[in-house]
């Protein structure tokens, strides 16, 4: 199953004024725009007491010791861009869901273990850190609406991962105007006596439908954690190929099996250079008399190891039918995504699998320290076979 | 077949064909079952890797061998261990039946430093720990000598059973290569309550292969050994049937 991240930066505007030093640590700070001849609340800091739309009049009187400035909107919308953008490259699948000043951006982490989550939130925070120096708060959930319900429960810096099949759970608390629902639906349920996500949840669906219409199959799946909509692609993700064509038209296998997998390599590389790994590879050979046979294979989970591209590569130009020479060889991957977290992982050749075992025998030392054994030879001369070796806790 | 079963034989196939598509059905005949190219880890012994028709062990699948005592499986298995080190796979041994013998291990060539050795208390461990470590994907070949002898107590054999369900799904995503050792008893009727078919085990397993001992080595030959002869009792890549003369040396401890 796939995961979403959701990335929440409440008062985005007033943190990126405070980011510019404006205003004073110590003070609330009002940023106002002025639209139709009427001066709004664009942005506030909470401890303000005001509400964004506001009239500025409203505000001071409400607050009159906050400093009052005048909001820089383009501003606000290069540091949305730039966080866009950064967020595009952890997945082609981005949304920005909530705008200024409360922005929310949601993000497809793809099918991910729960160490490579964590991982993948923590580069995500640092990456957002780093490049426009604000502290997110993460959701990661199954779907859409719990990952923003987490997000929004997270504060600054922190990352609330909500584990699958608990959604309803931690939903159930949550007042159900937390729902995306519209504001008379809310009112109905209110006067039903129905504030909480759980109290809706304790509802039968048969009812529900009875009640609301085609309505109520909807509240059923958001009262349950259920959101079927998925995040759309905002980019085609990149490819990478290599070709190499021959003097004239190949027949011999052998020649063309060490030529893809010269290739694989020299791809392999390419793509350990520029940290990707590839979802998909295609192998193409074109032949001197026909349409080119083309071959391929999607993966069950993205790889960049030198080994494992190689031997799929082989195994698709063992699957393609030859019925005439070959002139060339593309080997291509696509689909590519980037191995920030699949490199800390299994994916990786070596360092990878030595990290995932570490953590195995970490674990495993814990639970059964006294069945992980070293075995050693002690005492080769000793005459007693059991001096001769010496079994040790690893 | 005379020929007009042949006919209608022939005549059944290609109309199964053009509607579900040549893969439906075919006649064993026309096309022997290709073997697909699955990584392996030679075992060292070329009739063996040979008869095994994929190269070796398979990596991402359950290879259990069978046999009596002396017939050569831990030679067998060490070997293994010992041609993975050298190609740089980590390996582990669950050592279930406590008769893991370091010494001939490195005799045989088993590199003990980098070896994990596991000796579970309560048997039932050894299931967590075979998990755990075919699901880190840091394992090339792991050895379990023997899961057979979980099937006496009926809490291990239930533990083992569930195990069993999920394992292999597991190791397919792993690069491990798993074996299992099965020893034989001596009376036969002790064989098929130790599961040498039907069990689970044999269920879950992608190779079966049965040793057996044909004769000792005479003295003249130097080192000790015999000649077993295995045989393919199930196979998921190649068919069964196979089997091949396999001349396994011990070798010969130095006494000091």
């Amino acid at each position: 199953m796939t995961l979403i991240a959701c990335v929440s930066i409440p008062n985005l505007p007033i943190m990126v004024a405070r980011q510019a030093g404006e205003g004073s640590p110590d003070a609330p700070l009002v940023l106002y725009t002025n639209t139709r001849q009427r001066a709004l609340v664009y942005a506030a800091s909470p401890d303000a007491g005001v509400a964004t739309g506001m009239p500025l009049q409203q505000a001071r009187v409400r607050c009159p010791h906050a400093i009052y400035q005048c909001a820089v909107p383009e501003r606000d919308g290069e540091v949305v861009a730039t966080l866009t953008a950064l967020l595009r490259t952890f997945s082609p699948r981005v949304a920005l869901v909530d705008p200024l000043p409360d922005v929310a951006i949601t993000l497809d982490l793809g099918r991910l273990t729960r160490a490579q989550t964590l991982a993948q939130i923590a580069r995500i925070g640092h990456g957002i850190r780093a490049t426009v120096g604000l502290r997110p708060a993460i959701g990661v959930a199954s779907n859409q609406l719990v990952a923003r319900h987490a997000a929004q429960r997270a504060g600054p810096d922190v990352a609330l991962a909500v584990p699958t099949g608990q959604e309803a759970a931690f939903l159930a608390p949550q007042p159900i105007t937390s729902l995306p629902l519209d504001a008379a639906l809310l009112h109905r349920l209110e006067r039903l006596g129905v504030r909480t996500i759980g109290a809706l949840a304790q509802l039968p669906l048969d009812a529900l439908q009875a009640a609301f219409g085609a309505s109520g199959q909807q509240l059923y799946q958001l009262a349950h954690g259920v959101d079927t909509g998925t995040i759309a692609l905002t980019r085609n993700a990149p490819s990478l190929s290599r070709t190499r064509r021959f003097a004239g038209p190949l027949l011999e296998r052998g020649l063309l099996e060490r030529t893809i997998i010269d290739l694989a390599e020299r791809l392999t590389a390419q793509l350990i250079a520029e940290g990707w790994a590839a979802g998909r590879v295609v192998l193409t050979l074109p032949v001197d008399d026909g349409v080119p046979v083309l071959v391929e294979q999607v993966l069950a989970e993205p790889t960049s190891d030198r080994g494992r591209l190689a031997h799929l590569m082989l195994a698709l130009s063992r699957r393609a039918v030859l019925e005439s020479g070959v002139t060339a060889v593309t080997v291509t991957a696509s689909d590519l995504t980037p191995v920030i977290v699949a490199q800390m992982e299994l994916f990786a050749p070596a360092g990878g699998q030595a990290h995932q075992l570490g953590a195995v025998l970490d674990r495993l030392r814990g639970g059964f320290a006294g069945s992980l054994l070293r075995a050693t030879l002690a005492e080769p001369a000793a005459q007693l076979p059991e001096r001769r070796v010496r079994l040790e806790p690893r | 077949l005379n020929h007009d079963r042949i006919a209608t034989l022939q005549q059944l196939v290609a109309t199964i064909q053009r509607r579900w598509g040549t893969r439906a059905l075919r006649l064993l005949g026309d096309a022997l079952p290709q073997i697909p190219n699955v990584a392996a880890i030679p075992t060292g012994f070329p009739e063996l890797d040979a008869v095994l028709a994929v190269g070796g062990v398979p990596r991402g699948g359950l290879t259990e061998l069978l046999g009596m005592p002396t017939a050569g499986m831990t030679t067998i298995a060490l070997t293994l261990i010992a041609h993975a080190q050298a190609t740089g796979d980590l390996a582990g041994y669950i050592d279930l039946s406590h008769t893991f013998d370091a010494e001939y291990a490195a005799l045989v060539g088993v590199d003990l430093a980098t070896l994990l050795l596991v000796r579970p208390s309560p048997a039932g461990d050894a299931l967590e720990i075979m998990q755990a470590l075919v699901g880190s994907g840091g394992v090339g070949v792991l050895v379990v000598d023997s899961l057979a002898l979980m099937q006496s107590n009926p809490r291990d054999a239930m533990l083992l059973a569930q195990a069993l369900r999920v394992l292999p799904g597991t190791l397919a995503r792993s690069p491990c290569a798993l074996l299992v050792l099965t020893a034989l008893p001596y009376s036969p009727d002790m064989t098929r309550a130790l599961g040498f078919s039907g069990s689970l085990l044999a269920h879950a397993a992608t190779i079966r292969l049965h040793i057996a001992r044909e004769a000792w080595l005479p003295h003249a030959h130097g080192a000790p050994g015999c000649h077993a002869r295995v045989s393919v009792l199930k196979h998921k890549f190649a068919p069964v049937g196979g089997d091949a003369q396999v001349l396994v040396r011990f070798p010969e401890r130095i006494e000091p």
